[in-house]
């Protein structure tokens, strides 16, 4: 129960109070400001205001505070708590009568001021034989008292208490006490939670017929507005269906032309009460007339053809929002809206509506699981509007009409229309919504034909109307069609060749599509998906089970709900144990295993165990590459054959001569050559075992010819097994007979006499840096052998008088790098055996300036050698039964067969990568 | 057990440990890779062993052992690598790593001195040095060619880049003209590489082959 | 205790600078001077205590194992089979080193016969192994790219294969030895002095104490 305690203590407005002509002339003074007198008359009642000649705004009447100020900039609620309405004065609004400046209980107009004061005895005989009044109804002052609209008009059952500050806010005429009604609104909140005048429960006066299905719906509504004037900017070549004006914007459009419904309208008004406020809007007032012009939202004609430009069409912004609150206050049935009309004209577009003022009370039986189907939206109608929204883009002209349905209308694209092209209104209000969808969409959304199918809406059986089109009935049976009807256009569309329609805001363009077959198998797959998924029959979709309640309430076809988690049992309790879905129990194991890992190599670590990662292991069933199996055995069969038989012998592959060793390579004999009996030659056998098959027969030859020419080689090395394998190398020479033949020796090779095996230099690079540098490190190498025996050698730091020069065997960059690096001292002459790998890059060192003066890479230099420096070398393989090529020949045609086995899947596989890439 | 009998297993043991690593070409199996780990551990022994005995000690016997008397400097410089040894053992322990590391400062400390010195005396000065030199002793052609690969080559590795309106960064055109050049003088390079390696296996394999096919001959010929 | 690591990081790095800075300036100093006498002693304390660091090595890579067998964890029979390899060689060496061969074996090593036949077998084998995997990279090379990069690459291949076979006709040697002499040998030149360049940089970052490697425990 409202208070009016406090409204009893306030002092009425002057006006309310009534004012003497003494009264009068204190209101010419300045008004006070508000905080002071909160009852002064607002600007806009004084008669000092004058009309201005400014347009109204229509967020002047917005009821929702926010809205465009006077000057285009939109101001919130609080910055409109004072708008500075330029409405026209009550003077102008009452034709000039009666005094507007004091209207209270006391009030009398000016010529009547006095009059009660005087003695009617003393009047005029005029006056007194003419009057059939008394002179107490000449004095009654009743009949200039404001006509102040009561809560109850208004539809409040109670007066919202206000504070000091709202009354600063609130009209005068709207807080006096006197004026209204006592509001209930706590009445209001106890029926519906809401004001009565959102109740929608008021009587409302007829929608207007919409039964208007050849002609524009609310043509008789606007029919005075005539847009093919010139100087309305909603005129467009394309108009001669079109012919609806602006009338929202000028606020004075709706006409009481239409004719009246005589069904209750669904959709009430929430403001049908405020019929002095229609009264107002429609322009009873010529001050309104006057000040709403056409002309005020005159905008420059445009060509079809123009492009407008976004900035001219700022208004459509402020117009909306404009519009949605004007709709807000308008009575639907000046838009047009009628039950009638929705009843007979199901298939009508319906009329443009932002949707905004819908009932509440209505909404809420929608989005409950109320069977009323007076709100079912009539299917064909919803897919027409769509299709409307589809097949046409933005046009203002359709925007200020209401597009009756055009049946046979051809499209857009077909009307050749390129900047703006015609559109509805409807397309303008729900172009963001529907942006990209076509009917045939909701089309096979719909039941079947003749099937009470779950409609074509979004809260359930009862749609809400965001449209406007309140449309009864009983569903219209859906034009039946073939195989597209499981096919939504948008599917269709991606046909590679249509194109898209494309719009972007005002824009519309079309873009090519990427033929399906050049689509990647991804896409190709996710599109035969999507149409399968949308050709699920009508009935799985009606199978569907909807849930009873919440927003999904009624409606199938949409995603599933899934439940993630299961239903408690019981009430929720703080610190009860959680209830997890298996799917996530699962998560929660695998993050607790991995937690757990993690959480033992930290303890491992920290109790200074060293850690190494269990491989996780994933056993998967590798496919077998077949072309990788095929290679294998096919270079397998190559390199194994001329071991086995020499018909792969191709003479034109014959071993090389001696003849084929470059300046390079020969270096290294000549370097042999300069020998003589009991020089050291320390040789660094600096790889391993990998590259044993192929350096080992190349540092056999030249010790071999070392050895012969009577050198001594000193065996060492920067690696371990380096080491050994170098005493392995020396184990086999020293009792080949061969060697011992040339040598004309019987006995096999002594060690610390014909060569010696000296242990390995530790420290790499630092090492060999050391052997030139410090004396303990050259005397700790070359004192003892690698059997503990004294060498007797007396070398101390490296110098080249020491040895005559230094072979380094080595397999990679490294090794050559190594030696050229820290031992670069021009005295003492470095020569490189390396492998084929290695040979383009080392020969970067290789120069008479640089650190090695000569060197031999691979098996072909090391035939060759042999061949010009060995030729006992030769292998001989021993006797049996087997007939089979020698194995040093046959090693010689592997190698070539090998390189031709490389070469030739090197072209077949260019030529299945050409042949591929063109397919 | 006589020598032949050794060199038979060693030889019969030569040609299953083959065999079996060369299984893996059909797939990754246990074979295989009791092979490997038996490499493991006779490479892990086979270095020790000769780590210790032919390096430490000699070391020790020379400086420590066989040292005189009024050689203390020689003993102390012969037990600091021992003791920076056992620092380098230390640093396994976690509460001793830090200690550790001062065996492993010295190590990198003397590295790095050791491999700045050699690089810039040999491979920056000489061969950069020889480079220019090589334009004397070759025809014009060659020699045009030498430079401009060495340089070219160079510069691609240089990411010298602006940044273009989009906010990417991108290289100024003259320097992608030049790594342009430069990727062609490294492909013809790495395919060099790429040849020796494959003459290094095909070479490595033959006398795979070779070895294993003597002594099954020898074992089969009688 | 943070503390006291941060000290340690702290005097590691500097004993690796003023390390590093000694055996510059000894290497590019007359051998007569006592600085360069100090970096020679240095080295050669250097050297050994990189041969001690490999056993360091070794010695955690049997522990691993051992711990491996001892817990039984995934794997530990491959463990079981590289501790009992490892101690059969340095059997065999032992029994080399001490004589302890008796028979007809007597006086004989057979430690280089155990390194033949298993390790340079092995790793043998495995070098072996490699041809297969780079004829079929081949095969496969223009599969993903198609650039004249990869063409250039290909070509290079041939022409150094073609040019090693010994054919009669000498002018594919002849254009394998000026690829070698001439682009190769640029490109090489490149790449080394790339690499030494690269080299430099990571000394001077150790030099100047932002090597992490002594900075982190």
């Amino acid at each position: 129960m409202s208070d009016n305690s406090n409204f009893d203590d306030m002092p009425l407005p002057d006006w309310l109070q009534g004012g003497s002509f003494e009264d009068d002339e204190k209101a010419k003074k300045p008004p006070p400001k508000q905080d002071e007198t909160p009852e002064v008359l607002p600007d806009w009642l004084t008669a000092d205001a004058a009309p201005s000649d400014e347009p109204l705004d229509a967020g002047d009447f917005t009821s929702s505070g926010a809205g465009y100020g006077e000057d285009g900039v939109w101001r919130e609620e609080e910055e409109l708590a004072e708008p500075e309405l330029e409405l026209p004065s009550l003077e102008d609004l009452t034709g000039g009568v009666g005094d507007t400046k004091a209207q209270g209980a006391d009030y009398v107009p000016d010529w009547f001021l006095g009059l009660e004061e005087q003695n009617l005895e003393e009047a005029p005989d005029w006056v007194q034989s003419t009057s059939s009044v008394s002179i107490d109804d000449l004095t009654d002052t009743s009949a200039f008292e404001a006509e102040v609209p009561s809560f109850e008009s208004l539809g409040m059952s109670s007066q919202p208490e206000t504070t000091a500050a709202q009354d600063e806010e609130v009209p005068d005429w709207f807080a006096s006490r006197d004026a209204v009604p006592d509001l209930d609104f706590d009445a209001a909140v106890e029926e519906e939670e809401e004001p009565d005048w959102f109740a929608g429960e008021v009587e409302a006066e007829p929608l207007p017929d919409l039964s208007m299905a050849e002609e524009d719906v609310l043509e008789d509504v606007f029919s005075d507005l005539d847009l093919d004037e010139e100087e309305d900017i909603f005129t467009f070549a394309e108009s001669d269906e079109v012919e609806e004006a602006d009338a929202f914007y000028t606020m004075g459009g709706v006409e009481d032309e239409v004719t009246p419904v005589e069904e209750k309208p669904v959709f009430q008004a929430p403001q049908a009460d405020l019929s002095w406020l229609d009264e107002i809007e429609r322009g009873s007032s010529p001050a309104i007339e006057e000040d709403v012009e056409e002309e005020e939202f005159a905008l420059p004609e445009l060509s079809e053809e123009a492009e407008l430009a976004e900035s001219e069409f700022d208004f459509l912004g402020e117009a909306e929002e404009g519009e949605l609150d004007f709709a807000t206050e308008l009575d639907l049935e000046d838009l047009g809206f009628g039950d009638e009309a929705i009843e007979e004209e199901a298939e009508d577009v319906g009329v443009f509506d932002f949707g905004f003022d819908i009932d509440s009370k209505e909404m809420e039986d929608q989005l409950d699981t109320a069977s009323d189907e007076s709100l079912k939206v009539e299917r064909g109608g919803t897919q027409k509007l769509i299709k409307d929204m589809q097949t046409s883009s933005l046009d203002i002209e359709q925007l200020l009409a209401f597009e009756a349905e055009q049946e046979g209308a051809p499209p857009p694209e077909e009307r050749g229309l390129t900047a703006l092209p015609h559109t509805s209104s409807l397309e303008l209000a729900s172009e963001d919504l529907f942006s990209g969808l076509d009917e045939d969409l909701f089309e096979s959304l719909d039941p079947p034909v003749g099937g009470e199918g779950p409609s074509l809406s979004i809260a359930g059986e009862d749609d809400l109307d965001l449209f406007g089109v309140r449309e009864q009935g009983t569903p219209e049976p859906r034009p039946e069609t073939a195989a597209p009807q499981l096919q939504p256009d948008w599917i269709a569309d991606l046909r590679p060749d249509v194109p898209v329609n494309i719009r972007a805001g005002n824009l519309e363009f079309e873009m090519e599509q990427t033929k399906i077959a050049d689509m990647p198998e991804a896409l190709r797959a996710l599109r035969e998906r999507s149409a399968a998924l949308s050709a699920l029959s009508q009935a799985e979709q009606t199978q569907q089970a909807s849930p009873a309640s919440g927003p999904l309430a009624g409606i199938v076809g949409g995603l599933g709900v899934t439940e993630i988690a299961e239903d408690l049992e019981s009430d929720f309790q703080v610190g009860a144990a959680l209830r997890v879905a298996e799917s996530q129990r699962r998560q929660i194991e695998f993050l607790e295993s991995a937690l757990s890992v993690v959480r033992r190599e930290a303890a491992a670590r920290r109790e200074g165990q060293v850690v190494i990662p269990e491989a996780v292991k994933v056993r998967t069933r590798a496919r077998p590459k077949l072309d990788r199996i095929v290679v294998s055995l096919i270079l397998l069969a190559l390199l194994i054959a001329p071991f086995i038989t020499d018909g792969l012998h191709l003479d034109a592959f014959e071993a090389p001569g001696s003849d084929r060793l470059l300046a390079d390579q020969r270096a290294v004999h000549e370097a042999v050559d300069t020998l003589e009996a009991g020089d050291y030659v320390l040789i660094s056998f600096d790889y391993g075992p990998t590259a044993a098959r192929e350096l080992n027969p190349l540092a056999e030859a030249v010790i071999r010819d070392i050895i012969k020419q009577g050198g001594i080689p000193l065996l060492t090395g920067i690696s371990p097994l380096g080491v050994l394998n170098s005493r392995s190398v020396l184990n086999d020479l020293a009792q080949d007979e061969t060697l011992l033949t040339a040598l004309n020796r019987d006995d096999a090779l002594q060690p610390r006499e014909d060569y010696v095996a000296l242990n390995y230099i530790p420290g790499e690079a630092v090492g060999i840096r050391s052997l030139t540098r410090s004396e303990l490190a050259g005397t700790t190498l070359f004192e003892v052998d690698s059997e503990g025996e004294e060498t007797g050698l007396n070398i101390g730091e490296l110098h080249n008088e020491d040895v005559a020069f230094i072979v380094v065997i080595g397999e990679t960059l490294d090794d050559a790098r190594r030696w050229a690096e820290q031992l670069n001292d021009d005295d003492i002459q470095k020569y490189l055996l390396t492998t084929a790998a290695a040979e383009p890059l080392i020969q970067a060192y290789v120069d008479d300036d640089l650190a090695y003066q000569g060197y031999l890479a691979g098996y072909r230099d090391t035939y060759s050698y042999n061949i010009a420096r060995n030729p006992e070398a030769l292998t001989t393989d021993p006797d049996s039964d087997f007939d089979l090529p020698n194995s040093s020949l046959g090693r010689w045609y592997s190698l070539t067969m090998g390189i031709l086995a490389v070469l030739g899947f090197m072209v077949l596989g260019l030529i299945v990568n050409l042949v591929r890439r063109r397919r | 057990m006589t020598l032949e009998n050794v060199d038979l297993i060693a030889g019969w043991a030569a040609l299953v440990l083959t065999l079996m690593i060369f299984s893996y070409v059909l797939a990754d199996n246990f074979l295989y890779r009791i092979a490997v780990h038996i490499l493991i551990g006779t490479a892990a022994a086979t270095v020790a062993i000769t780590i210790i005995e032919g390096v430490i000690i000699p070391w020790v016997n020379r400086t420590v052992v066989e040292a005189d008397t009024d050689e203390a400097g020689a003993i102390i410089v012969g037990i600091i690598p021992l003791i920076l040894g056992l620092l380098l053992f230390l640093k396994s322990n976690g509460l001793l790593t830090s200690i550790g590391n001062i065996g492993s400062a010295l190590l990198i400390g003397a590295g790095v001195g050791v491999a700045l010195v050699g690089v810039v005396s040999v491979t920056l000065f000489a061969v950069i040095t020889e480079a220019g030199e090589s334009v004397n002793d070759s025809n014009a052609l060659d020699a045009t060619i030498l430079i401009v690969g060495t340089i070219t080559t160079l510069l691609y590795f240089q990411y010298i880049s602006l940044r273009s309106r989009d906010g990417m960064p991108r290289r100024p055109l003259p320097l992608q003209l030049v790594a342009l050049v430069g990727e062609g003088f490294i492909a013809v390079t790495f395919g060099a590489l790429y040849a020796g390696a494959i003459l290094t296996s095909l070479t490595v394999f033959g006398g795979v082959v070779q070895d294993q096919l003597i002594f099954l001959l020898e074992q089969l010929g009688g | 205790m943070r503390g006291g690591l941060h000290l340690g990081s702290a005097l590691a790095t500097a004993l690796a600078i003023v390390t590093a800075a000694l055996v510059i300036v000894g290497l590019l100093s007359a051998e007569s001077t006592e600085v360069a006498a100090g970096s020679d002693i240095v080295l050669q304390i250097v050297s050994i205590t990189i041969a001690l660091a490999v056993l360091v090595g070794i010695w955690n890579l049997i522990s691993v194992h051992v711990g491996r067998l001892i817990r039984t964890r995934k794997g530990w029979i491959y463990s079981l089979i590289t501790l009992l390899s490892a101690v059969a060689v340095t059997a065999v060496y032992v029994m080399d080193e001490t004589a302890s061969w008796t028979g007809e074996l007597e006086g004989e090593k057979l430690s280089p016969r155990v390194f033949e036949a298993v390790q340079v077998s092995i790793e043998s084998a495995l070098a072996g192994l490699i041809v297969f995997f780079l004829t079929y990279a081949i095969y496969r090379l223009l599969y993903k790219r198609f650039t004249w990069t990869s063409i250039l690459f290909m070509v290079a291949v041939a022409i150094v294969l073609l040019g090693w076979l010994p054919l009669e006709d000498d002018s594919l040697v002849d254009l394998r030895e000026w690829l070698m002499t001439v682009p190769v040998l640029a490109g090489s030149r490149g790449l080394l002095i790339g690499i030494g360049l690269g080299t430099v940089i990571v000394g001077i970052r150790a030099l100047t104490g932002y090597d992490r490697a002594l900075r982190e425990p």
